[in-house]
């Protein structure tokens, strides 16, 4: 009997200590899907909410709400004054920075994504290739009713595919801070009044200095790491394989041949040469699978094989020349030249003004293998 | 007081329970923020300084047992009783009754802490204390044989929390470990000394010893206990430097929950939320068992019976722990344990045990010249 009263006193203890926690109804709240952050002009935070909503009886799920503020928090407080529900970040699945907001660096807007522990650490990152706001103004009533999907939707199409354009906040925020290589994020933008993927920014630590544009994702990814499955679409000079096409005369007739393959495994290597000389020598590695050629080629025959490989190599190896030209002007090293650098340097430390010094100067040899393992049901 | 101790055979354990006890009481909340101590002094190469850790532990053990074979069947409250004479013997024996509470106090705070700022900020010390100690004084009034089925029980439902980790494994830069053997020997050193606070509690291996029943089987699973604390260490250290930069991993408070928060199911997104709370099942083993310790400590020292202390303490942590309102403060709290627990645990059985092997040397003189 004794066991059985104080059981009973610790069971009403608990339902009446059950009042302590703040209690959330899923109808109570508004939840950010997709969150776009602006500087504006007068230095204020502006902050543009794709909120997912339980309301009854309502055809939209998504509301679009707007505020501002001093601070990324101090915005949304603002804006939860203008709807009767709780805005809440627990589901938050992407953010974007405007591009000024970016140019001005985003260190101040990561912060808070970083020390709230209700943000998720599967947020995405982007930046939009104007104001973040503009992105949220969609007409076409299909995508607006789920907008803050449909953003995250661009950058990741399915699941656990770890591939560009997604970009995690913990893995921005630790390349911010890793000297010798600098983060990239995708850039989308409004195309006929619809949101897509536009490019690629490139970052100096935290401040977005330049761009590429969206074909360049193939190299990005390539020198990230693995990258399997990828549509990539490329034109070359038609004289360059006139040996091998079937039908002669279309070499005057066209200027070019487009193809498009899937690389079914890539993998670029950047290897330290001459760490005095600041020599390094970058390996791409591509098994590609032909998909559409523009032009009937004699497939069937090895050298038309291997004269259209050697011309792909050239063609990615110029394209990346290109591409280095234009990081090293921005002294942008997304590649992570500097990493390498740093592990073969005496103590592996390198800083950041140092490699800000020593990347513009560095000598890149690049070897690109390409090998088209397939070409489909027919040869011509 | 005796020095040795006759539990009676209803009240003894099997030495394959040592695996267990030893794994429980290492692993608690220290383990949530250990990368960040031991990368700030051993850098890249901070998982040699646990390997560094692990050879000295095994030491330490060793040492443990050897303490303890030269007695019949005692505990560390009766070796001091024996070697030190009642007053001095008494002194250190409280001395380590109070570390047993500090520790207690110290894991408290922290998951309140943890569980405050991940998900309930705004429920009191108080309440979050108070529900923890409701389960904690159910198990330890249930006696040791309820303490150690807990342990084993609780080790079962929390192992699968390793399996999450898949997720931060793969988001891992692996440059982020080279170049290697760059580190010298003294920060190792340094590196290795900062898992104390996480890896100390193996003491409890000198209190509980007098309840196994076949000790001549104890070795063994005790220092796989031990391998397994450590490889879950190396496991969340090597994980934190591949996942975060080497700047941000020093600012990073909480690093294994942050590694937990990358994992996300279809159907569970914000798996983060339940592994806070499953880490009560993690740090319960380690308040039951010091509890339990400091009272069995308390009876053993004072002869205060074990319902007494065990009251008046849960009163007092109750109490105690509404002054704890900042984070500094819990920080200060466990930088002094971790500080002297190294003197305590990792350097003092050596001390013991050259007293201990004087003592016995000098008994046998003493017999045979009688």
């Amino acid at each position: 009997m004794k066991t059985m009263k104080i059981c009973l006193i610790l069971v009403s203890l608990l339902l009446l200590l059950s009042s302590c926690m703040e209690s959330f109804q899923l109808e109570n709240l508004g939840v950010i899907l997709t969150r776009g952050t602006d500087i504006t002009d007068d230095g204020e935070i502006e902050v543009t909410l794709s909120l997912l909503q339980f309301v009854k009886d309502s055809p939209n799920v998504n509301t679009t709400i707007r505020g501002k503020g001093k601070t990324v928090k101090g915005a949304v407080r603002n804006a939860n004054t203008k709807t009767n529900q709780e805005i809440v970040v627990g589901k938050q699945e992407l953010e974007i920075y405007g591009r000024s907001a970016a140019e001005k660096g985003i260190k101040p807007l990561l912060d808070t994504l970083r020390r709230d522990a209700n943000v998720p650490n599967t947020l995405f990152l982007a930046i939009s290739e104007s104001d973040a706001s503009s992105l949220f103004n969609v007409q076409d009533p299909g995508i607006s009713a789920n907008l803050g999907e449909f953003l995250h939707g661009l950058i990741r199409p399915g699941e656990e595919k770890r591939i560009f354009p997604e970009r995690s906040l913990p893995k921005v925020a630790a390349l911010i801070n890793t000297p010798g290589i600098e983060p990239t994020l995708p850039i989308l933008g409004m195309k006929e009044g619809i949101p897509s993927k536009y490019g690629i920014a490139l970052f100096k630590e935290d401040k977005m200095v330049g761009q590429l544009p969206l074909k360049d994702e193939v190299l990005v990814q390539v020198m990230e790491g693995t990258l399997r499955e990828h549509y990539y679409e490329m034109t070359i000079p038609i004289e360059m394989v006139a040996d091998y096409l079937s039908d002669k005369s279309h070499a005057k007739k066209n200027k070019n041949v487009n193809m498009v393959y899937i690389v079914e495994k890539g993998k670029g290597n950047i290897k330290l040469k001459n760490k005095e000389k600041l020599q390094f020598k970058t390996t791409i590695n591509m098994l590609l699978n032909l998909l559409e050629i523009s032009e009937s080629l004699k497939l069937d025959n090895p050298e038309a094989i291997h004269g259209l490989e050697k011309e792909i190599e050239n063609n990615i190896k110029k394209r990346f020349e290109e591409i280095l030209s234009i990081i090293q002007e921005l002294n942008a090293d997304i590649f992570g030249y500097g990493v390498q650098y740093r592990i073969h340097k005496k103590g592996g430390e390198l800083t950041t003004e140092e490699w800000n010094r020593l990347f513009p100067k560095i000598d890149v040899e690049i070897d690109v293998n390409v090998k088209i393992i397939r070409h489909g049901e027919v040869h011509r | 007081m005796n020095i040795n101790v006759s539990i009676k055979p209803g009240n003894r354990i099997r030495a394959f329970y040592l695996f267990f006890i030893i794994f429980d009481i290492q692993m608690g909340v220290g383990v949530i923020g250990v990368p960040r101590f031991i990368y700030m002094e051993a850098g890249r190469d901070s998982w040699i300084a646990i390997l560094i850790a692990y050879l000295y532990i095994a030491l330490v053990i060793y040492v443990m047992f050897v303490i303890l074979k030269k007695y019949e069947n005692t505990d560390l409250f009766g070796i001091h009783a024996d070697i030190f004479g009642t007053w001095i013997g008494k002194l250190i024996s409280t001395i380590f009754i109070i570390h047993f509470g500090t520790s207690f106090l110290s894991i408290l705070l922290t998951y309140t802490e943890v569980v405050q700022l991940f998900a309930y900020h705004e429920l009191p010390n108080f309440a979050i204390a108070f529900l923890i100690m409701l389960l904690v004084l159910y198990a330890v009034f249930g006696g040791i044989r309820v303490v150690v089925g807990l342990s084993l029980l609780l080790f079962i439902s929390t192992f699968w929390l390793y399996f999450i980790l898949y997720d931060p494994i793969m988001r891992m830069d692996w440059h982020n470990f080279l170049p290697m053997f760059q580190t010298s020997i003294p920060e190792l050193l340094k590196g290795a000394k900062e898992t104390s606070y996480t890896l100390v509690g193996f003491e409890i291996l000198m209190i509980i010893y007098p309840f196994i029943a076949n000790k001549n089987k104890a070795k063994l699973p005790a220092f796989l206990g031990l391998t397994l604390s450590i490889f879950t260490v190396l496991l969340v250290t090597t994980i934190s430097i591949g996942y975060f930069a080497a700047e941000g991993l020093k600012h990073i408070d909480w690093a294994l929950l942050i590694l937990f928060k990358s994992a996300s199911l279809t159907f569970l997104e914000r798996l983060d939320y339940i592994v806070v709370m499953v880490w009560l099942m993690v740090i319960l083993p380690n308040l039951v068992f010091l509890l339990w310790a400091i009272s069995y400590g308390v009876k053993r020292v004072y002869k205060v019976p074990e319902k007494i202390t065990i009251w008046v303490l849960a009163i007092f942590y109750l109490t105690i722990v509404n002054f704890f309102h900042y984070d500094y403060q819990i920080g200060k709290l466990t930088d002094l344990i971790a500080r002297y627990s190294f003197w305590l645990i990792y350097v003092y059985p050596f001390i013991l045990l050259i007293f201990v092997l004087i003592k016995k040397r000098k008994r046998r003189q003493g017999s045979e010249e009688a």
